[in-house]
C-alpha cells in the first residue's frame, strides 16, 4: 500500500468519516518542539500513491486533528500554541484557518470531534484541562479541570452523546458528563502517566488505557478495581490506543518502540500483530471506519503508511 | 446556527450557481450516482472505490484557479453550509455514514450513565447549569486542590514551571530560585526563570544581575531592597554591602523589568500598581521573549521526557558514547559545563611548540598559553614561503 512523506514529523492521522479514501495528518517541525506545523489532506488513489488535497500552514506545531462529523469540509486541529484551529478545505489555504480558538494556556495535545451529537468537540491540553467547544459559539461551552498534570487525550463515548473520557498525566483516567459539574468517575488506570484512552465502540462501559508503563489495560467502568485486561507487548511508553470500528474486541495501538500493535483483548495470546515499518517513534494510528481492516499509521520518520491489516506497509 | 455565517469569513467562497444543486459527499466518490453515503454504505463496495472506482477525478484539478470550475465537491464552502443549514438538516447526505457498530446491538449490560439528554450540546450543557463559556484557566487556578480525589501517586511538577533559574544557576548562585517563587505567584514564572537563568549563566556577575532581578520584583511590589539584597548576598560578588548596592542602582532597570512585566501581564497582575506601562526597550522585550521561547522548547522537552523516559535514556546514552568517542571525555564535559557556569578552571597547558622553535612540553612564555602555538619555522621564517628566499639568492 502506498506511502506519503512529509516534510515534518507526523504526529497523528485520521480518517475522514465521509469518504474512505481521505485523511488527514497533522505534522509538526523538529519534532513538535520547535519550529511550525502543517495539516495535510491526503487522497488514496486507486493502486497509485497517496496525494495530497491541500495543505495548511501553522506557525506552531500541530499535534492532533480530527474530522468533524456534521460537515465533511471541516477539520479541527490541536495546535502547540495553545489554540484550535478550524479549517475548511473548501476554501483556499489564504482564507483558512476559518476560526482559531485560543482559550488553552498551554500545549493543546489532542482534540476529537461528538461522533453522537455531531455539533461539539473536545480538546484537551498541557495547561491539565480539557475544553468543550460547538461550532456555533465563538468561546469554549465548558472546561474540565480535575486533572492535576497535562490531558493528553479527551475521546467521546461513541454511543452517548454526553459522556467522554480523558487520559492524564496525573496516571488517572476520568469519565465526565459533560451535565455533571465534576467528573462522574476516577480510574487510577496506570502507575504511570496515562497517554491515551479510547472507548468501545460495540460496549460503552470499556475503555483501553495506554500508558508509559508500556502496558494496555482495558477497563469496565461499572467495576473498575481491577482492569478486564492487561495487554504487554510493547518495549517503550504506548502514545496511542484505539478500539476498531468493526470488531469489537480489536484494538490499535502505537508506540515509541515504533511498532504499531493490533490486540485481541479478549484472546490469551493478545498480540496478533505487530508492524515494524516505522523507523522512528510511531506517534499516530487510525482505523478506517468506513472500509475495514483499512489502517494508517504516522510518525516521527516523517512517514503515512496507509495499509490493509495483514498486509506489509511496506509493500509497493 | 445563523452564528456561523459571523463565524466564517466572507471571502471566496463557490456557491452562486450550485443553490440548486445539492452537494453531497457522494458526488465525490461517485459521480454517476445520486444516493447518499448511507444508501450505499458497502464494505464491498467501498473496498472496490478505493482499489479502481472512482474518487481521483479532482487529482488532475490543481490549484484555485478561478477561471476553472472547481470540482463539486469543493464547491460545498463552510459559509454555503450555514446558509443552507434547513436544507441540509434535512438532508442526510449531510451526515458522514452510519458507523458500524450503530447497527450492532447494545452494550453488554446497563451502564452507569444518565441517560443521554436532547438537544444541542451547548442547550444540554446550559440546562444542566453547568456551562462556563470562554474561561481561562490560570495556572494558580490549575494548582489547587481538586474534587477530593486521591491521585495514584504525587504528580510530578510541570516543566515549564520549574526551576529553570535555579538549575541552571544552582552552582553559581541561588537567587533564581527566589525569583521565580515570586513570579509564580502572579501566575506567570516564565520571566522569573528567565531572570534566573541569566544570573545563572553569569554567575561570575551574579550580584549585578541580582540587581536586576532585585529590580524586576522590586518594581513589582515596590521593594527593590528586599530583592537587591537577595540577589547581592546569593551573587556571591558584594556579600550584604553588595546587596545593599545592587538595590540602589536597581533602580532604573527596575523600570525596563517592570515595563516588560507588564507589558506582558499587565491586565492579569493585581500587583501591578502603575496601570499600563510604557513600551518597554526592545532588547529586553526581544530578550524575554527569546527565554521565553528557551522554557517553552524546555516544556516541550520534558514533557517528551515523561511521555518516554526509558527512550530519552537510549538517547543520552547514545550522546555519551558518541562523546567518548569524539574523544571528548567526561572530564572535559565536566570541564565545559564549569566553564558555562563560569567557574574558571586550570586551563590545559597544550603546547606543541614554542615560537623559538623549542619543543618543550610546558613552556610558558610570560604567563601565555598557546592553544596552538605558532608553528616553528625553518631558518629565513616566512621569507622564503614565495620562494624568493633572499638567502637563496634568487
Amino acid at each position: 500500500m502506498p506511502v506519503f512523506k512529509t516534510p515534518f514529523n507526523g504526529y497523528s492521522v485520521k480518517f475522514s468519516p465521509f469518504y474512505e479514501n481521505r485523511l488527514a495528518v497533522a505534522t509538526s517541525q523538529n519534532f513538535g518542539i520547535l519550529g511550525n506545523g502543517r495539516i495535510h489532506v491526503l487522497d488514496l488513489t486507486p493502486a497509485g500513491p497517496i496525494t495530497e488535497l491541500c495543505s495548511f500552514d501553522t506557525a506552531d506545531g500541530v499535534y492532533d486533528v480530527t474530522w468533524s462529523e456534521d460537515n465533511d469540509n471541516l477539520i479541527v486541529s490541536a495546535v502547540a500554541d495553545g489554540s484550535v484551529k478550524l479549517w475548511d478545505l473548501a476554501l483556499p489555504p489564504t482564507a483558512n484557518p476559518i476560526r482559531s480558538l485560543h482559550e488553552h494556556t498551554r500545549e493543546v495535545h489532542s482534540v476529537d470531534w461528538n461522533p453522537v451529537r455531531r455539533d461539539s468537540f473536545l480538546s484537551s491540553s498541557w495547561d491539565d484541562t480539557s475544553k468543550l467547544w460547538t461550532v456555533d459559539r465563538p468561546a469554549s461551552v465548558r472546561t474540565f479541570k480535575e486533572h492535576a498534570y497535562c490531558v493528553y487525550s479527551s475521546v467521546w463515548n461513541p454511543r452517548h452523546a454526553d459522556i467522554f473520557a480523558s487520559a492524564s498525566g496525573d496516571c488517572t483516567v476520568r469519565v465526565w458528563d459533560v451535565r455533571e459539574p465534576n467528573s462522574t468517575m476516577v480510574l487510577p488506570a496506570h502507575e504511570f502517566e496515562v497517554l491515551s484512552c479510547d472507548w468501545n465502540k460495540y460496549d460503552d462501559c470499556l475503555i483501553a488505557t495506554a500508558s508509559v508503563d508500556k502496558s494496555i489495560k482495558v477497563w469496565d467502568v461499572r467495576n473498575h478495581r481491577v482492569p478486564i485486561s492487561v495487554l504487554n507487548g510493547h518495549s517503550y511508553a504506548v502514545r496511542k490506543v484505539k478500539f476498531s470500528p468493526h470488531r469489537d474486541s480489536l484494538i490499535a495501538s502505537c508506540s515509541y518502540d515504533m511498532t504499531v500493535c493490533m490486540w485481541d483483548y479478549r484472546v490469551e495470546d493478545a498480540l496478533i500483530g505487530r508492524y515494524d515499518h516505522h523507523t522512528e517513534f510511531a506517534v499516530g494510528v487510525d482505523m478506517s471506519v468506513l472500509v475495514e481492516g483499512l489502517f494508517a499509521s504516522t510518525g516521527w520518520d516523517e512517514l503515512v503508511y496507509v495499509w490493509q491489516h495483514g498486509t506489509d506497509p511496506r509493500a509497493p | 446556527m445563523s452564528d456561523f455565517i459571523q463565524l466564517t469569513p466572507s471571502t471566496s467562497y463557490y456557491s452562486d450557481s450550485d443553490e440548486e444543486e445539492k452537494p453531497r459527499p457522494s458526488e465525490y466518490s461517485d459521480d454517476t450516482s445520486n444516493e447518499c453515503p448511507e444508501e450505499d454504505f458497502d464494505v464491498e463496495e467501498d473496498r472496490e472505490l478505493l482499489e479502481g472506482g472512482g474518487g481521483d477525478e479532482e487529482d488532475d484539478d490543481e490549484g484555485n484557479d478561478e477561471d476553472d470550475e472547481p470540482p463539486r465537491h469543493k464547491r460545498m464552502s463552510f459559509r454555503t453550509m450555514a446558509e443552507n443549514e434547513m436544507k441540509f438538516a434535512l438532508n442526510p447526505c449531510n451526515t458522514p455514514p452510519p458507523k458500524p457498530w450503530e447497527r450492532a446491538g447494545s452494550s453488554s449490560g446497563p451502564a452507569p450513565f444518565r441517560p443521554p439528554s436532547a438537544g444541542t450540546t451547548s442547550d444540554v450543557v446550559e440546562a444542566s447549569g453547568t456551562a462556563k463559556p470562554g474561561e481561562i484557566v490560570s495556572s494558580a487556578e490549575r494548582t489547587a486542590p481538586v474534587n477530593g480525589t486521591a491521585l495514584s501517586r504525587p504528580v510530578p511538577a510541570r516543566p515549564w514551571e520549574q526551576n529553570y533559574g535555579s538549575t541552571y544557576g544552582g552552582a553559581a548562585a541561588g537567587y533564581g530560585s527566589g525569583v521565580n517563587n515570586y513570579n509564580s505567584g502572579y501566575g506567570s514564572g516564565m520571566y522569573g526563570s528567565s531572570y534566573g537563568g541569566v544570573g545563572g549563566s553569569y554567575g561570575g556577575m551574579g550580584g549585578s544581575y541580582g540587581g536586576l532581578g532585585g529590580s524586576y520584583g522590586g518594581g513589582m511590589y515596590g521593594n527593590s531592597m528586599y530583592r537587591g539584597g537577595y540577589g547581592g548576598l546569593s551573587g556571591g560578588s558584594g556579600m550584604y554591602g553588595g546587596g545593599m548596592y545592587n538595590g540602589g542602582i536597581g533602580g532604573p532597570m527596575g523600570g525596563y523589568g517592570m515595563g516588560v512585566g507588564g507589558g506582558q501581564y499587565g491586565e492579569q497582575d493585581p500587583n501591578n500598581p502603575y496601570g499600563a506601562p510604557p513600551s518597554p526597550p526592545g532588547f529586553w522585550t526581544s530578550f524575554l521573549r527569546v527565554m521565553q521561547g528557551v522554557v517553552t522548547i524546555f516544556g516541550r522537552i520534558s514533557i517528551l521526557i515523561d511521555q518516554n523516559t526509558q527512550a530519552l535514556h537510549i538517547f543520552m546514552s547514545a550522546l555519551l558514547q558518541l562523546f567518548d568517542r569524539s574523544g571528548l571525555l567526561y572530564g572535559e564535559l565536566a570541564r565545559f559545563v564549569l566553564r558555562l557556569l563560569g567557574i574558571k578552571t586550570k586551563p590545559r597547558k597544550v603546547q606543541p611548540g614554542g615560537p623559538d622553535g623549542q619543543h618543550g612540553p610546558h613552556i610558558t612564555h610570560g604567563g601565555q598559553n598557546y592553544i596552538e602555538g605558532p608553528k616553528a619555522a625553518p631558518n629565513g621564517s616566512w621569507d622564503n614561503v614565495w620562494g624568493n628566499d633572499p638567502t637563496k639568492g634568487m
